[in-house]
């Protein structure tokens, strides 16, 4: 039926040059005789397959195409050089000799005789001709229609460039912003979360309050102890505070130390100075000054001689920093200052002149950033710094007293206060632990100690927390034993050998283990149990 | 181990009370302290390593420092 056919279009496109019907191709079916000319070039001009599926097609009469006895019974040798696979025996130029050769050549005649899938479909390939050209059509025309494939593609891909295009628009503004300088820096990054968290501060006096903002402004830790900073501890403020003190203003750095350092003067230095430690400024000697006013007007002084550029004296300034609020507010600062510093006097222009007041929490943010740079410019600082120096230590030893303090009562999440494990107790356990692990010299000095401390207030800290979760989770409001076994397995602490009930008769004194064993039947999770059984024998015999 | 106590009870509850704003259980500070006696030697444990890596003496503050971060993270639950 169709083989016939075969037989004929492979002919056919052998005959005819198949570039010939190429160039006279315009009827669709010139094309279609065309492409079945291709079809069978390729099934013609490798002559392995035309050797390999001749002798199936050839006999003509035969339907099954795999099985062809007379290149079967053919020797190896014969096969490799009547054209099987022409090239390797070409090149090898005899029988194989080699085992591996042999074995190869053997592999290949195999593959050759048996029924593969392959072979299967290329002999169907032969016999299906209208559906099978129609496919080699499509196979064929897809590199040649390539190019026609590809004018929708520019078209996407001009699309894709238009889309480009808008992200490099839309990334055009970053830039900028990255390269802006320090003032617009300040307005980006601090304004908005400062002034979201200092009203706050400012109204409730609330530690706890001023204890969240604070912990979220980070960076002042080193980096190997960054991690740490979501846990509340280390946002405290007696932590803080010295660095803050040290750190803010000698470096000239960004706006956060400063405000920081301000916003905690606020809190904590009811006397209304202001005193930085480098005293370019000092404010505190006015016992009227208002604080708010002292820092519009710290801030207006720095402003002021910050660069020298005169035109901050101008009484427009483009400068976002500033809003125009009550002038009553700033009429203050402005009286208290002394008339012969050209600073204030200046610092009073500009008050009067133009943004009187300006909102209280963006000048609290921006009189950090300017403050440093006053030092260099003002002649009179040195003036100034005489008087503050005095002054200066005033907050400073609130803040201490303030450490001193919160060190003693720490402040959980929720507002509850708490000691720390004594360090005597951390001490001894750490001790013999590291006299354990073979360290010679067992002996802990202050510094050791104090980290561990740290170490074991955050892990308490830590564990508690996820002690909390886990009973929330089990929907009770008691944290139980199964909450500290769970996590313990979560800490991978407790697993098939080390059960809870080993793990604490191996570190824990009688009197505790007992103690634990005693409700233990009601609580203890399976794998507990199971332990027990085994162990408690000899225990109960004691406790007995 | 010792007549004193190995550590105060109440203030384990309390501090675990006091971060976790929940009420524990009568024994629950046992395993909790037992938990915490697992971590310091982790600790110690990791500060030893660190500290004779880098060639000290004794355990150093330093070593303690460098190691309590990832003691922590082993023992987060």
């Amino acid at each position: 039926m169709s083989e016939p056919r075969p037989k004929r279009q492979r002919v056919t496109p052998r005959n005819s040059n198949a570039n010939e019907l190429a160039t006279q191709a315009q009827t669709p079916y010139a094309n279609l005789r065309q492409l079945a000319s291709l079809i069978k070039k390729p099934a013609a001009t490798p002559y392995r397959r035309a050797v390999s599926a001749g002798p199936e097609t050839t006999p003509g009469t035969e339907r099954s195409a795999n099985t062809t006895p007379g290149t079967q019974n053919k020797t190896p040798r014969s096969v490799g050089r009547t054209g099987l696979y022409a090239r390797p025996v070409i090149a090898r130029r005899g029988p194989p000799t080699t085992p591996h050769a042999i074995r190869a050549l053997q592999q290949r005649r195999n593959a050759a005789i048996t029924p593969g899938k392959n072979r299967r479909r290329s002999g169907r390939m032969q016999r299906e001709t209208p559906r099978d050209t129609l496919r080699a059509l499509s196979r064929l025309l897809a590199p040649k229609s390539k190019p026609i494939v590809a004018t929708p593609r520019t078209g996407g891909q001009s699309r894709r460039n238009s889309l480009l295009d808008d992200i490099d628009d839309e990334s055009d503004p970053r830039p900028p912003r990255l390269s802006m300088p320090l003032d617009f820096e300040s307005d980006d990054e601090d304004a908005p979360p400062r002034l979201s968290a200092l009203p706050e501060d400012l109204d409730n006096d609330n530690l706890t309050a001023n204890l969240t903002a604070v912990s979220l402004e980070t960076g002042r830790r080193a980096i190997s102890e960054d991690p740490r900073y979501t846990r509340r501890s280390l946002g405290r403020l007696s932590e803080r505070f010295p660095g803050i003190n040290d750190l803010s203003f000698d470096a000239g750095d960004g706006a956060d130390p400063d405000a920081t350092f301000l916003r905690e003067n606020n809190l904590f230095g009811d006397n209304g100075d202001i005193n930085i430690d480098d005293g370019t400024i000092n404010l505190g000697d006015e016992a009227t000054a208002d604080l708010r006013a002292l820092m519009e007007t710290t801030r207006q002084r720095s402003r002021y001689s910050d660069l020298g550029i005169p035109g901050l004296d101008d009484h427009d300034e483009p400068t976002f920093q500033f809003r125009i609020g009550g002038q009553d507010r700033l009429a203050q600062p402005v009286f208290t200052y002394p008339p012969n510093e050209e600073d204030h006097a200046s610092a009073a222009n500009l008050v009067e002149g133009d943004e009187a007041a300006a909102d209280y929490d963006d000048e609290t943010a921006l009189v950090g950033l300017e403050e440093p740079q006053s030092d260099a410019s003002d002649g009179e600082e040195p003036i100034l710094r005489q008087d503050s120096v005095e002054l200066a230590q005033a907050p400073e030893t609130d803040a201490k007293k303030v450490r001193r303090c919160r060190k003693e009562v720490k402040v959980s999440r929720y507002g509850i206060e708490y000691p720390s494990l004594p360090s005597n107790v951390v001490k001894r356990v750490a001790t013999s632990f590291a006299r354990i692990h073979g360290n010679s010299n067992t002996k802990l000095n202050k510094e050791t100690l104090a980290a561990i401390v740290e170490a074991s207030d955050w892990f308490f800290e830590q564990v508690g927390e996820d002690l909390g979760t886990y009973a929330v989770h089990a929907g009770r409001k008691t944290i139980e034993d199964s909450d500290v076994m769970t996590l313990m397995k979560r800490q991978r602490q407790l697993n098939a050998t080390n059960t809870p009930f080993f793990l604490a008769q191996r570190y824990l004194p009688r009197e505790l283990l007992q103690e634990m064993r005693m409700p233990a039947p009601k609580v203890k999770s399976k794998a507990h149990k199971r332990k027990r059984r085994l162990e408690t024998v000899d225990e109960e015999d004691d406790e007995e | 181990m010792a007549p004193q106590q190995l550590y105060p009870r109440s203030t384990v509850k309390r501090i675990v009370k006091a971060h976790s704003n929940r009420n524990l259980s009568k024994n629950v500070d046992i395993m909790i302290f037992l938990d915490y006696t697992l971590f310091i030697q982790d600790l110690m444990r990791e500060a030893t390593i660190k500290a004779r890596l880098s060639g000290e003496r004794g355990i150093s503050a330093r070593s303690v420092r460098k190691v309590r971060e990832n003691s922590l993270r082993k023992f987060k639950g």
